[in-house]
C-alpha cells in the first residue's frame, strides 16, 4: 500500500470499482476509504447495546484500493517515466482521463469529455492486470476477488483484460 | 408475545395479565447499581477522608480535647450518679459532632462527584461514540464514524425506513458507518438525538443474508423503542465515574497510606493494617461490576424479545445467534466469564428467545445483590446518624430506614416481576418459590453488613468469629421470617389486584410497594438498631415477679408469663408509622379490589368480602369481654384482697390484670385470624389482617369502658371505699388518649403477631378441604348498598381510631426515642 498516492484518485477509481464488484459496499465506502488512508487498532470486541456479533465478513473496498492504488502508482510511475506526462500532476491528470473519472456520474457512468483520453497497449493492460491480481492477493484477497478486481480495473480503463 | 407498556418502558413479554405491568428487570438492578454504588462510595470516602493529614489532626485533635473534657467532668461525678455519668457522656458525643460533621460531609461531596461525573459522561457519550474513542484495556484508540450513504444506496435506505416504521419509533435514528468488518451495529445517543451506527460488516450482510440483516437492525432499534439507551450508558457512566473518582484514589490510599504525609516511605504494615478495609472495598466493587455487566446483559435479551415480536417468525433472529454460537470463540465461552461479559453467550439468548418467561424469574443473585448493598448502606448510615449524637437507639435505627427502603423497594418490584410477569393468564400463585427471595435477600444482607465501614476495621474475625457466625444466623434467620411474611403479603395483594378493574390494576405495583415499605420499614429499623449496638435484647423474656403475692406459685408464674415482653417490640410501638403500615396491609387490597359500580354476576369473585373479617371481629371482641368480665370474678375469688391491692406503680396486681386482659385479647385476636383464615376463599391475608385490626380497636374500647370499669365496681382491685353502693358511675372511667392510644398500639401489634401462627394453622388444617367455587350472586341491589355503607363507615372508622392514635402518641413517641 503507498501511503504517497493521491487520495484523491485512488478513491475516485476504487469507488468506480467497488460499485462494480462490491455495489452493497457503496453506502460504507467513505469510512472504508478513510480507515485504509488512516489505519487504527483493533476493533472492540464488546461494546455496549451491540449485537455482539463476533462474526466477520470480507470486505472488497480495502483490497480494491489496495489494487488501485498499487496500479495507479505503477501507471504515474511509467507516465513520468515515458516522458508521456510531466510532473507528478499531469501524470495523475492522464490517469483519470485513461479511467475517464472526471465524466463519470455516481453511478460510474461515463459522460462526454474535451480531451482524448489515454490509451494503453494489451501489454501495459496485461501488466496492469497483473499489479492487480497480486496487490488484491497481498491484501488479503482469495484469486478469485483478485481476479474480479483485476478485471473491473481494466474494463473501467476500456482495455481488455487478458485471457487466460 | 405482546409489546406491553410500563411506565417508561415498552418491552416485549409474556402475556402479562392486562394492566398489571411493572418495572422490568434492568429497571430494579439499575436501583441496586445506584445503591450499591452510595454504599460503596460512602465506605471508600469515610476512608479516604483519614488519610489526609490535616482531616486525621482535626479528628484527632477533637477526640483528645473531648476526652479529656468527659475524663475532667467524670472525675468530679460518683459512680453511683448515673443520670450525671449519661448526660456527660451525651456531652461528649456532642462535643465530637462538628469533627464528625465534617467527616459525613466528604463522604456526601465524594458521592455528589460521582454522581455528577456520571452525569457528564452520560451527555458525553454520543461524541464519544461517534468519534470512535475506545479502551483496550488502558490503550485507547479512534475510529470515527461517518454518516451512513444511503443516498448512495436507495434501497438500503427504503430497507432502513421500513424497519424504523415496523419498530415504532416516533423519530428513525440518525444511520451512522463504521469500518469495522464485523456483522453488528450499535445504537446511543440523547433522548433528543438517537443514532444508530452499523459496521461495514452488517451492511454487506445484507446482500448474502437480507433476513439476519434485518434481525440485527431489529434488534438494535429495539434498544430505542424498550428505552434503553439512557439506562445503559447512565450504567457505564456510573461504573466509570465511581472507578475514577473513588475507587483508584482508594487503592492509592490504600497502598500508599502515606501518600500526602511521606509519600517516599513506604511500610507494608501500613498496607496490611487497611487488608480489611481494601477486601471490604473490593468485594463491594465487585458487586457493583457484576450489577453493571447483569444490567447490559438483560438489555440485551429484552431487546431480543422485542426483535423477535416485530418478527413474524423469529428464526432470522435465532439464525444469527446460531452463527455466532458456531464461532470457535463462542463455542468454548467460560462460563464463569459470562458474569463478567456485557453480552450474553449466543446460547443464552437463544434460549430466552424459546422461553421468554426466564426474563420474569427473581434472580437470586441480584436479591443477594440488593442484601449486600442494603447491609452497607444502613450500617454506614447508622454509623453517620449515630456521629451526629443522636439518642442510643435513633441513630442506628435511622440507618436501617436506609437499608429496608431499597431493599423492600427492590424486593416488592422483583416479586412483582415474577408474579404478575409470569407468562401465563393469571398470577403466579403463593409457593415454596416465595422462599428464595427473602432468604437471598437476609443472606445478602448478613454478608453486606460486616463489609461496612464502622465493621471493615475488624471484618475478618466479626466475619469468622462463632460468636459472629450465630449472630449472623440468628439475625438472618430474623430478616427471612420477616421478608417470607412481607413476600406472602406482595404476593397476595398482586393476585388480588389480577382480580381488580383495569383503573386499579395500573396503580397496583406503586401502591403495593410504597404500602410494603411503609409496613416493614418501622420493625426492620427497629431490629437494625438492636443490631447494631449489639444489645442482647433480641429475644423475650418473662416478666419480673408480683412485688405482693409471688409466695403463691401460680400466682406467681401466671404474673411473669403474662408479662412477657419484647424489648425491641416497645420501640416498634413507639414508631408513628408502625400502626399505619399495619393498617396499609389490609387497606390497600381493600382499595384496589372495591368497585364503584352495582354488582354483576361476577361481583362474588372481585370484590373483598369485608364482613368475612368484621363479623368475626365482632364475635371475638365479645368473646375476649366476656373472658375478661369471667376473669374478675375468678380473680376475686382466688386471691386475697391483700394482693389485690396496687399500693404503689411496680408489678404489682393491677399490672398482673392489665397484662392478663391484653394476652386474652391478642389470643381472641389469633383466634379471628384463624377463623377468617379457615373461612375465606380469596383474599384470606388481608381479611385476616382487617379482623385482628377491628379485634384489637374493639378490644382497646371494651377493655377500659366495659372489662375495667366491671371490675372497679367488684372491687377486683380492692379499693373502692367502704360504704359505696354495689354499682357507680363512679366505676366507668375514660382512660387518657394517650393510654388508650399506647393500648391500641400494644393490641394491634401483638395481635399481628400472634395472627400469623394461628393464620399458618388455619391454612395447613384447611389446605386438603375440597374447595367448591364461591356460588355467583347477584344479590339485592338494594341490600348490597346497605353491606356497601356499613363497610363503609366501618373502615372509616378504623382508619379514623388507626390515625388518631397514631397522632396523640407522636409526643410519647418522640420523648421515647429521645432517651
Amino acid at each position: 500500500m503507498s501511503r504517497n498516492g493521491d487520495r484523491s484518485l485512488t478513491c475516485d477509481l476504487s469507488w468506480v470499482i467497488v460499485a462494480e464488484v462490491a455495489p452493497e459496499e457503496r453506502a460504507v465506502f467513505q469510512v472504508l476509504s478513510e480507515a485504509y488512508f488512516a489505519p487504527v487498532g483493533k476493533d472492540r470486541e464488546d461494546e455496549e447495546l451491540g449485537f455482539d456479533g463476533t462474526e466477520v465478513v470480507a470486505l472488497l473496498t480495502p483490497v480494491v484500493m489496495a489494487a488501485v492504488d498499487s496500479v495507479t502508482q505503477e501507471l504515474i510511475g511509467d507516465l513520468i517515466r515515458d516522458k508521456v506526462a510531466h510532473g507528478m500532476s499531469a501524470a495523475r491528470a492522464a490517469v483519470r482521463r485513461l479511467f475517464r473519472l472526471d465524466e463519470r456520474g455516481d453511478s460510474g457512468e461515463t459522460g462526454k469529455s474535451g480531451e482524448p483520453p489515454l490509451q494503453l497497449t494489451a501489454a501495459q493492460w496485461t501488466k496492469v492486470y497483473r499489479i492487480a491480481v497480486e496487490a488484491v492477493v497481498k491484501a488479503g484477497g482469495t484469486p478469485e476477488v483478485a481476479e474480479r478486481v483485476a478485471n473491473a480495473l481494466v474494463v473501467a480503463g476500456q482495455g481488455v483484460p487478458p485471457q487466460e | 408475545m405482546n409489546t406491553v407498556i410500563s411506565g417508561d418502558e415498552r418491552v416485549a413479554r409474556p402475556s402479562a395479565p392486562e394492566g398489571l405491568a411493572g418495572p422490568a428487570g434492568t429497571t430494579t438492578r439499575f436501583a441496586l447499581l445506584v445503591m450499591a454504588v452510595i454504599a460503596t462510595s460512602a465506605l471508600i470516602f469515610l476512608d479516604v477522608y483519614s488519610a489526609v493529614p490535616s482531616n486525621q489532626a482535626r479528628v484527632t485533635n477533637a477526640q483528645q480535647a473531648c476526652k479529656q473534657r468527659l475524663l475532667d467532668g467524670l472525675s468530679g461525678v460518683g459512680q453511683a450518679n448515673t443520670q450525671a455519668r449519661a448526660q456527660l457522656l451525651t456531652q461528649f458525643r456532642q462535643c465530637l459532632t462538628p469533627a464528625n460533621r465534617a467527616w459525613d460531609a466528604w463522604a456526601g461531596y465524594g458521592i455528589l462527584i460521582v454522581f455528577a461525573l456520571a452525569a457528564m459522561l452520560y451527555l458525553l457519550h454520543p461524541w464519544r461514540k461517534i468519534n470512535g474513542w475506545q479502551t483496550h484495556g488502558w490503550r485507547i484508540s479512534r475510529q470515527r464514524a461517518r454518516a451512513l450513504a444511503t443516498d448512495k444506496d436507495p434501497a438500503l435506505a427504503a430497507a432502513l425506513a421500513q424497519l424504523s416504521r415496523e419498530a415504532g419509533l416516533s423519530r428513525p435514528p440518525v444511520w451512522l458507518a463504521s469500518r469495522s468488518p464485523r456483522v453488528t451495529a450499535v445504537a446511543f445517543g440523547l433522548p433528543w438525538r438517537r443514532y444508530v451506527r452499523l459496521n461495514a460488516g452488517l451492511v454487506v450482510l445484507r446482500g448474502k443474508d437480507p433476513d439476519g440483516f434485518r434481525a440485527t437492525i431489529r434488534h438494535e432499534l429495539a434498544h430505542l423503542s424498550n428505552r434503553d439507551v439512557d439506562l445503559t450508558f447512565a450504567t457505564v457512566a456510573i461504573w466509570r465515574a465511581f472507578t475514577v473518582v473513588a475507587l483508584l484514589p482508594f487503592l492509592v490510599f490504600a497502598l500508599q497510606p502515606s501518600l500526602l504525609s511521606d509519600p517516599m516511605r513506604w511500610r507494608f504494615s501500613a498496607v496490611s493494617a487497611n487488608l480489611n478495609e481494601i477486601v471490604a472495598v473490593l468485594a463491594l466493587t465487585l458487586t457493583v461490576y457484576l450489577t453493571r455487566s447483569s444490567i447490559l446483559r438483560l438489555r440485551e435479551l429484552h431487546a431480543d424479545a422485542t426483535a423477535a415480536a416485530l418478527d413474524k417468525s423469529s428464526e432470522a433472529l435465532s439464525g444469527r445467534l446460531e452463527a455466532n454460537l458456531k464461532l470457535p470463540e463462542n463455542r468454548h465461552r467460560a462460563s464463569w466469564s459470562a458474569w463478567l461479559k456485557m453480552h450474553p453467550g449466543p446460547a443464552r439468548r437463544m434460549a430466552v428467545l424459546k422461553d421468554p418467561a426466564r426474563l420474569t424469574r427473581p434472580s437470586w443473585w441480584e436479591l443477594a445483590g440488593v442484601g449486600i448493598a442494603a447491609g452497607v448502606l444502613a450500617a454506614n448510615a447508622g454509623f453517620v446518624f449515630n456521629q451526629l449524637a443522636l439518642a442510643s437507639l435513633l441513630g442506628p435505627a435511622l440507618g436501617g430506614v436506609f437499608g429496608a427502603l431499597p431493599a423492600i423497594g427492590l424486593l416488592a418490584a422483583t416479586l412483582w416481576r415474577a408474579t404478575a410477569g409470569s407468562g401465563t393468564s393469571s398470577p403466579r400463585r403463593l409457593g415454596i418459590w416465595m422462599l428464595m427471595p427473602p432468604v437471598a435477600l437476609a443472606a445478602g444482607f448478613c454478608v453486606g453488613e460486616p463489609l461496612a465501614f464502622i465493621n471493615s476495621v475488624d471484618t475478618f474475625s466479626y466475619l469468622w468469629g462463632s460468636a459472629a457466625i450465630a449472630t449472623s444466623l440468628a439475625a438472618m434467620g430474623f430478616i427471612t421470617v420477616g421478608g417470607v411474611l412481607l413476600t406472602c403479603w406482595i404476593v397476595a395483594t398482586i393476585r388480588a389486584a389480577a382480580a381488580a378493574p383495569g383503573s386499579r390494576r395500573r396503580q397496583a405495583f406503586p401502591v403495593v410497594t410504597i404500602c410494603a415499605i411503609i409496613a416493614g420499614t418501622p420493625w426492620f429499623a427497629v431490629w437494625f438498631g438492636f443490631w447494631y449496638i449489639n444489645s442482647p435484647l433480641l429475644a423475650p423474656g418473662v416478666g419480673p415477679p408480683p412485688e405482693v403475692g409471688g409466695f403463691i406459685g401460680w400466682y406467681r408464674l401466671w404474673a411473669q408469663w403474662s408479662g412477657l415482653n419484647w424489648p425491641p417490640l416497645q420501640w416498634v410501638h413507639a414508631i408513628p408509622l408502625t400502626l399505619p403500615g399495619l393498617t396499609l396491609l389490609w387497606l390497600a387490597p381493600l382499595a384496589l379490589t372495591t368497585w364503584r359500580r352495582a354488582p354483576g354476576p361476577r361481583f362474588s369473585h372481585a370484590c373483598m368480602p369485608v364482613r368475612l373479617a368484621l363479623a368475626p371481629a365482632l364475635v371475638g371482641a365479645c368473646a375476649a369481654t366476656v373472658v375478661n368480665v369471667a376473669l374478675a370474678c375468678a380473680v376475686k375469688v382466688a386471691l386475697p384482697v391483700t394482693v389485690r391491692e396496687s399500693p404503689a406503680p411496680g408489678v404489682f396486681f393491677d399490672s398482673v390484670y392489665a397484662n392478663t386482659e391484653i394476652v386474652i385479647a391478642v389470643l381472641a385476636e389469633a383466634a379471628v385470624a384463624a377463623a377468617v383464615v379457615a373461612r375465606a376463599r380469596q383474599y384470606r391475608i388481608p381479611l385476616a389482617l382487617l379482623a385482628v385490626t377491628a379485634t384489637a380497636t374493639l378490644n382497646a374500647v371494651s377493655i377500659p369502658l366495659v372489662s375495667d370499669s366491671i371490675a372497679k365496681c367488684m372491687d377486683v382491685f380492692g379499693d373502692k371505699p367502704e360504704g359505696y353502693a354495689a354499682f357507680t358511675l363512679s366505676c366507668v372511667r375514660v382512660p387518657p388518649a394517650v393510654d388508650s392510644a399506647l393500648t391500641l398500639h400494644q393490641l394491634t401489634t401483638e395481635g399481628f403477631i400472634a395472627a400469623v401462627p394461628a393464620a399458618l394453622l388455619a391454612a395447613a388444617f384447611t389446605a386438603f378441604r375440597r374447595r367448591h367455587p364461591a356460588p355467583v350472586s347477584t344479590g339485592n341491589p338494594g341490600h348490597w348498598l346497605v353491606a356497601r355503607v356499613l363497610t363503609a363507615v366501618t373502615i372509616a372508622l378504623l382508619l379514623a381510631v388507626t390515625g388518631a392514635s397514631a397522632i396523640v402518641l407522636l409526643p410519647h413517641d418522640w420523648m421515647v426515642w429521645q432517651g
